[in-house]
């Protein structure tokens, strides 16, 4: 009597199991097969992205999503922004990208916008390549730019241009940035280190201070612009205590805009008079997207810190 | 005492009003679960006719698929590779913490026990702080948050281990203590993380279904298989173990078996599901209450109930999380759950026996 | 066939630190026994080592000729089941499926409760009364009623031996006889063992053909109640002093405890009761507690005041009933009085048989004795010999010398 009650428990639990089992197996097995073929997986244009990976099409692609700010001014830049159909939140320029659709940002993606809008590849960097993943299961193609050295400017330029279709263009403008921005730092790229301007970037100031270190491009702009950055012997982005900036004395400090207010803040306090910089009143901000992004627009960045510079001489 | 005999029939009625229908209600709460997936499924940030999707979810059938019209493209896709997936681990999520709650509060004899009370939540965080920090491949983070959440767990069973049996006092208490240390070793990482890493961390402690593939729904239904059947085999076990410990030795009943087998099984349960989606909260505190308040406390009858009820809730709460942007959906559980906790409460302010 | 055999059985709860030691026990089939002694002493901890919820350390338990280590947890619940002292339910269970719990160690994993165990929770119900209210909460009975309630699940397990730890203990009267009286019914009419551990002496000499007394560890004293229940037991194992009577009604045996100056003899002065009838009333108890040495006579063996006065070991001279004092009866009280400080003469009815007991008194009584006599307004009511010798007699008495007068024995309490 007992063991009959358990061999049926045990029957219809299995029977459950498999009849869930092959419904969604067939669902998903189905899936693969099918969007493969639309998708042209045997198609003739195969490109490399940043991590190595290939992706493969039929033609460049003519609806691209940009996931990242960088990459979408790179786009424009390269003059195939009328291609784009879809952006995150974060990309602001130029303003034509304010008309476009947005699919979320890095937090919350938003993946049935990306997919409602049918695009032919989507344009992510390494920060969040973990939606790579997610978009290939869902049938996208994703393709990785680098996205966070002064370097990945050029190159990443030039994997877009690739990825484009117009990768002779993409070298031209390449070069043309890098000799600009050559151009801009002539005078204060090789400074020796007596004639450096002792520099304090801030690039957060909540509860903590935090300031790019050796590896940050804003590191390398700052460096180019005839800079010595107080804390480049930090890696990454660090979080800083009042005591050693004090220690350090910068002569000036650089913020970007939209943390004035902060900024304000923090040289108000007494312990910072004695600061060189707050002193003399060396206290400049600067454009906060340009500062961040290692887009197209890094040439302003880098004028603006070498005139910055150059008035604390 | 002596208003017993007029108060029989009152009592009952105002208390437990299912527990005369209780095969009813099951078979109401499950299709009430099925009618909030598909209506799920209809909605979304991009608009799906439901005509469409029913022809979509028809034409792939085995046999009978070729008479309707697929739909190929987005809309398919949204529909097949991610709404569908993410509904049926909403699904899944649900019932597993939901059940997962009702075997922690069994066992602990205690309204406050949750699915996280032996520290898998403070576990798992951590892991997955520790992935993100050292860039692990993402691919692997959710194993991390599985193996500490896991691993955090057993440390606080051996610690309540008293004498060769399992101390639920001790146990509590030790859950206590590993869910600070964890929570302490968590902030020490956010602390040297860069501000992106944080966002990331802070998000995972909410929970969200948002990028759910298939993958993850099989990894998580077989767990929660294996976790739901035993914490339901083991149910009668547990009713008498209500008693006292001593009373169901005496009534024969394998007192450390049930109590090993319900707390890892509840462990597990609740492990599989935060590695994939994040810490949700409150599903696993408030739904077996519900549930209790409308089928009493029979653990046989109490799972089920809890199951139908969790799944069919998170469900509605991730589609609301779908609809306003994709708010993390752990946030959305807790404005719910929080003042129906709240009213829980104060209803039963002073009486014993929720 | 012996349900139960426990031998040289040794356990506790804290390692070296045994409770039972070396603990020993047997019980034949429907045996009634009760356990009781002092805490500590290993009555509740011997019932945990029965049902497996204590592993004992040595010696050996036997379930009817079976190894108790061999035996599953199941085995043994069906065999032996429990209704503790109070059982803490805070989940809003029906009376019901609390007793079905009763029929879990019969169901398998898979198994839900079938029609034949609803019939038997339905019967152990209404022979502890509770059916009729099955569907109340648990957490709403009263004490009495939520142990019938457990009673009725111990019951539903169908066991041949039942084990009540201290059941009847937080129950008022009322409810204690009732269960007492069920569990004996059961024992009588089915055969069922029953092993109750108990504070309450009177109430176990009562109900149960055999008393186990234990004291620290082990087994002190096994027999009937009469054998077991004697003032040197209690003595020796509880400390205390007692009497232990029979009821008269019943011939139950019932215990009292008594304060311990009782025994100190050597202290004090003596007292020398001249009574009879009843007429000591209480105080021969009081005096004694108050250390006095007292003394009494004459009494007739079938004087109810001589029965108190031996109960006491006092020393009294007795008389051959219906006879009236003898010569040397008068002559060993005539001494007794001379010896003792205080002389206390109660209002007892006077006739021809006692009258001579105030002539001891007249003749024996000196300046150096304080008298005490009760209740002397109404002699003539109280005398019943002819010529009303009771009457001159007092006379001769009170103008011989000074006495205290007290209107009854409470106030000779008083005085002394």
């Amino acid at each position: 009597m007992e063991e009959r009650k358990i061999l049926m428990t045990l029957g219809v639990l299995v029977s459950v199991v498999l009849i869930s089992a092959m419904v969604l197996g067939a669902l998903t097995g189905r899936i693969v097969i099918d969007l493969n073929e639309e998708d042209g997986i045997n198609g003739e244009m195969v490109v490399e992205d940043a991590t190595g990976k290939e992706i493969t099409l039929e033609e460049p692609p003519e609806r691209i999503i940009s996931f990242m700010p960088s990459n979408t001014e790179l786009l424009f830049h390269l003059e195939v922004g009328d291609r784009i159909v879809g952006v995150d939140d974060f990309s602001n320029h130029p303003p034509e990208v304010q008309e476009l659709p947005s699919v979320g940002d890095s937090m919350n993606v938003d993946y049935e916008k990306i997919i409602g809008l049918e695009p032919d590849v989507v344009v992510v960097s390494q920060a969040v390549s973990h939606m790579r993943g997610e978009l290939e299961d869902y049938g996208e193609r994703a393709f990785v730019t680098n996205g966070e050295s002064l370097d990945d400017v050029y190159s990443d330029m030039q994997l877009l241009g690739e990825l484009c279709g117009i990768p002779e263009k993409a070298e031209e403008k390449a070069n043309e940035l890098k000799e600009e921005m050559y151009e801009i730092t002539e005078n204060t790229r090789d400074l020796p280190e007596e004639e450096r301007v002792d520099t304090f970037y801030i690039s957060g100031a909540g509860n903590d201070i935090n300031t790019p270190g050796n590896d940050t491009f804003q590191d390398t702009l700052l460096t180019n612009a005839g800079a010595n950055n107080i804390f480049s012997d930090k890696q990454g982005w660090s979080n800083v205590g009042e005591e050693e900036i004090i220690d350090r004395e910068p002569e000036v400090i650089i913020a970007p805009e939209y943390l004035q207010m902060e900024v304000k803040e923090l040289t108000e306090k007494d312990s910072w008079q004695d600061i060189p910089a707050v002193e003399n009143d060396h206290i400049h901000y600067v454009d906060g997207d340009i500062m961040s992004r290692p887009g197209p627009r890094i040439v302003e960045a880098q004028e603006e810190l070498v005139n910055i510079l150059e008035d604390v001489e | 005492m002596n208003g017993l005999t007029s108060s029989i029939r009152y009592g009952e009625a105002m208390s437990h009003p299912l527990k005369k229908y209780y095969r009813t209600s099951l078979l109401g709460f499950t299709g009430l679960t099925l009618l909030t997936a598909v209506i799920a499924l209809s909605l979304g940030s991009v608009n799906v006719p439901s005509r469409n999707i029913i022809e979509i979810l028809l034409s792939r059938l085995p046999l009978v698929g070729e008479y309707f019209p697929s739909h190929p493209g987005p809309q398919s896709t949204i529909i097949l590779r991610v709404r569908l997936p993410r509904i049926i681990l909403g699904l899944i999520a649900g019932i597993s913490l939901s059940v997962s709650g009702a075997s922690m509060q069994g066992v602990f004899k205690n309204p406050m026990a949750s699915p996280f009370i032996l520290g898998v939540s403070a576990g798992g965080v951590f892991g997955t702080a520790v992935g993100i920090f050292f860039g692990v491949w993402w691919l692997l983070l959710p194993l991390m948050a599985f193996i500490f959440a896991m691993g955090t767990t057993f440390t606080v069973f051996f610690l309540g281990r008293v004498r060769g049996h399992t101390d639920i006092t001790t146990l509590l208490l030790a859950g206590l203590a590993m869910n600070f240390f964890m929570t302490a070793l968590t902030s020490l990482i956010l602390f040297m993380s860069e501000p992106e890493d944080m966002l990331s961390i802070v998000a995972w402690t909410y929970g969200s279904l948002s990028g759910t593939v298939w993958n993850e729904v099989w990894i998580t239904l077989s767990i929660a298989l294996i976790g739901s059947a035993l914490v339901y085999a083991y149910a009668r076990d547990l009713n008498v173990m209500q008693t006292g410990e001593t009373s169901a030795k005496q009534l024969g009943i394998n007192v450390e078996k049930t109590k090993i087998i319900q707390l890892i099984a509840a462990s597990l349960l609740a492990a599989v599901v935060i590695s994939f989606t994040g810490v949700i909260g409150f599903v696993g505190l408030i739904i077996p209450h519900a549930a209790r308040l409308l089928v009493g406390p029979d653990h046989r009858r109490l799972i089920p109930i809890s199951a139908m009820l969790g799944g069919s809730f998170l469900i509605v709460c991730d589609t609301i999380s779908r609809m306003s942007g994709e708010i993390w959906v752990g946030v959305i559980t807790g404005l719910f759950g929080a003042p129906f906790f709240i009213y829980l409460l104060i209803k039963h302010r002073g009486e014993t026996g929720w | 066939m012996v349900m139960l055999e426990v031998e040289d059985l040794v356990g506790g709860y804290i390692e070296n630190e045994p409770v039972l030691k070396r603990f020993c026990f047997s019980m034949g089939k429907g045996e009634f026994v009760g356990v009781v002694g002092p805490n500590g002493s290993g009555k509740s901890t011997f019932l945990r080592a029965l049902t497996d919820v204590l592993k004992f350390w040595k010696g050996k338990i036997e379930l009817k000729g079976k190894d108790i280590s061999e035996l599953s947890r199941e085995q043994i619940a069906r065999t032996i089941s429990v209704v503790p002292q109070d059982t803490y339910i805070s989940f809003p269970y029906s009376v019901e499926e609390i007793v079905l719990m009763g029929r879990s160690p019969y169901l398998s994993r898979f198994e839900y409760y079938g029609k034949k165990d609803l019939e038997i929770a339905r019967k152990y119900m209404n022979i502890t009364r509770t059916y009729r209210f099955k569907d109340e909460k648990i957490n709403e009975l009263s004490g009495g009623e939520m142990q019938r309630v457990i009673m009725a699940r111990a019951l539903t397990q169908k066991p041949e031996l039942l084990l009540m730890d201290e059941a009847t203990s937080h129950l008022d009267i009322g409810h204690k006889k009732a269960m007492m009286d069920t569990v004996k019914n059961l024992n009588e009419t089915r055969n069922l063992n029953v092993i109750s551990v108990n504070h309450n002496l009177n109430l176990v000499s009562r109900y149960c053909e055999k008393l186990l007394l234990m004291d620290d560890g082990k087994c002190h004293a096994y027999g009937t109640p009469e054998e077991v229940l004697t003032e040197a037991n209690i003595h020796s194992v509880y400390g205390i002093d007692v009497e232990v009577h029979r009821h008269p009604m019943d011939g139950n045996l019932y215990i009292s405890p008594m304060d311990r100056t009782i025994r100190d003899k050597d202290k004090g002065k003596k007292v020398h009761l001249v009574c009879g009838g009843g007429s000591s009333r209480s105080l021969f108890k009081k005096l004694i507690e108050k250390g006095y040495e007292v003394t009494a006579g004459v009494l007739n063996v079938m004087d109810s005041d001589l029965a108190k006065a031996e109960a006491l070991d006092i020393n009294c001279v007795n008389e051959a009933p219906f006879s009236p004092i003898s010569k040397s009866s008068l002559q060993k009280n005539l001494e007794m009085i001379k010896k003792a400080d205080v002389v206390v003469v109660t209002d007892f009815p006077i006739g021809e048989g006692n009258i001579r007991n105030l002539e001891a008194v007249r003749d024996g009584i000196t300046d150096e004795t304080d008298l005490i006599l009760v209740n002397i307004d109404k002699i003539n009511e109280r005398d019943f010999t002819e010529e009303n010798m009771g009457v001159e007699l007092y006379a001769d008495i009170s103008n011989k010398m000074d006495f205290k007068s007290v209107d009854s024995t409470e106030g000779v309490a008083k005085l002394l």
